[in-house]
């Protein structure tokens, strides 16, 4: 119940300018790009609708690091105390290792950064029940 | 038997009443255990334990292990870190294709997997696999700026340089399996490197490409850091002769993946297993151990075995301490520490053809084999020495080093898993270091105490591979049932 008071509280603070509502994101962004890469880069370890390897990735924008029920994460991604965004996923998908040392995702990093804004702007559209 | 009560005391009371109940019952018969449908049904025969066997390391070592010790009547719990078994197997699915991202390749020259594969009746395919018959076979060898294609009877030369690299491996492998038998032979030539072996032979460029490139695949290092010698050993164990290596080493995968087997083997044999679960501590305590998981569970078994890839044992704490040489080599690492991808392609190369590239230890990818053939398209299997050399989910980088193999090539997409980067493994496949046999060899795999080392990294034979991975994980699981009876 909490959580979708908290998803309506959202999408009305949304409504009101208040927050940035993913479509506005999206506008700056090629998401045809982003679902490519999401595809090729990503799908060996995760999903959108649930945990594979990884943590399921639908609705991980706005989610707090290490927080998706159901799944084990490392102490460093349980621990990370912060919740991802834009600058977040960018500074994580430079080099998973570099920046959070002790995560245990297997991933050499998007070296281009271009690459790296049309991935997580597509992520930042994938709500959790995509 | 005091000790062991003090050690049991701090874990919970859930396990005192587990304990308490095993005086009750019998000692369950084989038949009994056969017929329990969950392991939680099972009782631990050891008084204050949780389990008798806890065996750490999911991969294909440790996915025996825990069968054969629970089908040996033991209550058997299995703790892997990754949210999935396998190890450094792990089928996954590339443009509808079945790939696998680490080990792939069986043969029945592996008696330890082939058993396996008979025992639960699973199909294997043969590599390249394709709808049509594939009856020509052409090889592309980079030498600096020059790419020769040869096919028939132009191989001849390479197959002889081949003979000739391993021309000592009778001598030093006579028995595959016993390295005892020749060991004098394996420490004369112990500090050698592959690259000493290959500088000492009068070959043409065409030629030591071709070696540098297949030595280098089967070390995933560049020669100049692979054993000589254990080079040799894979040799001697697929019959000292080029068709029984290329066989033994890269023509049949399974059917339904490394996983299935995996799945059968779980299956089968119904140990407790708890993914997600990195184990932070291993103490034995003299009658029990103690093995206390990163979340700080303590879980008290009356034996472990370890079943995990040697690169990461100096990451976990022992007591008493582990044998300083298994850290020293675990942090020095093993000569495995490529990299392994899958590259989608159209044009550039012979179409519906066993089509292989070679290429030196400099280049970022050495060997490139077709490994599933369409009329309208290739995958193929790259193999590099060094993952910092290439991006392999840059497909402009990856299409950038294709394309002198390949003129006209074109790469659609690629897929890969940096297995140097995951921490459960770091590392590929294992191969021994040069100077390692006279170092390490007689440290490697020796049990202590109620602690048992059945890693697939090491032991006679195939190590380093799956079947080597069987073997150990077999074999610590007899010994186990030794100790405990």
């Amino acid at each position: 119940m909490i959580g979708r008071y908290a998803h309506h509280l959202c999408v009305a603070l949304g409504l009101l300018g208040l927050i940035n509502l993913p479509a506005q994101a999206a506008e700056a962004c090629d998401l045809a790009a982003g679902q490519k890469l999401f595809e090729t880069r990503c799908t060996t370890c995760h999903s959108l609708a649930e945990h594979k390897v990884g943590p399921k990735l639908g609705g991980v924008f706005g989610r707090k690091a290490g927080s998706a029920p159901g799944f084990t994460y490392t102490p460093t991604l349980e621990q990370a105390g912060f919740t991802w965004n834009t600058e977040k996923l960018d500074a994580f998908l430079s080099g998973p290792m570099t920046f959070l040392p002790g995560t245990a995702m297997a991933f050499g990093g998007l070296r281009q950064a271009v690459d790296r804004q049309a991935l997580t702007c597509f992520l930042s559209q994938q709500g959790p029940h995509s | 038997m005091a000790e062991h009560e003090n050690g049991a005391k701090g874990v919970s009371r859930r396990k005192f009443l587990h304990g308490a109940g095993v005086g009750a019952v019998a000692v369950a018969g084989a038949g009994v255990m056969t017929q329990a449908t969950a392991a939680s049904g099972d009782k631990c025969k050891t008084v204050g334990c949780d389990y008798d066997v806890v065996v750490i390391g999911g991969g294909f070592a440790g996915v025996t292990a825990a069968r054969d010790s629970r089908k040996n009547g033991y209550k058997t719990l299995l703790l892997e870190a990754r949210s999935r078994l396998g190890g450094r197997t792990f089928t996954s699915e590339f443009d509808g294709h079945k790939v696998e991202m680490g080990g792939t390749w069986i043969h029945q020259a592996q008696p330890f997997v082939w058993a396996e594969k008979e025992r639960y009746g699973l199909e294997v395919l043969e590599t390249p696999v394709s709808g049509a018959v594939l009856d020509k076979e052409e090889y592309v060898v980079r030498v600096g700026d020059t790419t020769h294609t040869l096919s028939g009877e132009q191989l001849l030369p390479l197959y002889e340089a081949l003979d000739s690299f391993y021309a000592e491996a009778r001598q030093v492998w006579d028995r595959p399996y016993d390295a005892q038998y020749t060991w004098n032979e394996i420490t004369r030539r112990d500090k050698r490197t592959a690259q000493q072996r290959l500088d000492e032979l009068t070959l043409n460029p065409v030629q030591r490409v071709a070696i540098d490139s297949f030595v280098g695949a089967t070390a995933h290092a560049p020669l100049d850091q692979a054993s000589y010698v254990d080079m040799l050993r894979y040799w001697a164990l697929s019959g000292w002769n080029l068709q029984g290596f290329n066989d033994a080493v890269v023509r049949y995968k399974l059917k339904d993946g490394t996983v299935g087997l995996i799945n059968k083997m779980i299956e089968d044999g119904k140990p407790e297993v708890r993914l997600s679960t990195p184990v932070k501590k291993i103490e034995d305590k003299g009658d029990h151990t103690v093995v206390t998981t990163q979340k700080g569970e303590k879980i008290v078994a009356a034996s472990v075995i370890i079943a995990l890839p040697m690169n990461v044992l100096p990451n976990l704490e022992f007591s008493p301490a582990l044998d300083p040489a298994l850290i020293e080599a675990g942090k020095q690492k093993h000569s495995g520490k490529g990299i392994k991808f899958y590259i989608k392609a159209r044009g550039g190369f012979t179409k519906l053809a066993k089509v292989t590239a070679m290429a030196d230890s400099n280049y970022p990818v050495n060997l490139v084999m077709a490994h599933y053939v369409s009329d309208d398209y290739t995958l193929f299997v790259a193999f590099g020495n060094d993952p910092s050399k290439v991006d392999i989910f840059d497909i402009k980088a990856v299409q950038s080093i294709l394309e002198p193999l390949f003129p006209g090539i074109q790469v659609e997409s690629t897929h890969g898993y940096e297995w140097t980067l995951d921490p459960y493994s770091l590392g590929t496949y294992a191969s021994y270091k040069p100077d390692w046999f006279e170092k390490y060899y007689a440290h490697f795999q020796k049990d202590r105490g109620r602690i048992f080392f059945g890693q697939g990294d090491h032991g006679e034979g195939w190590r380093g591979c799956i079947d080597g991975a069987i073997a150990a994980g077999g074999k610590a699981a007899q010994r186990t049932k030794e100790m405990l009876g």
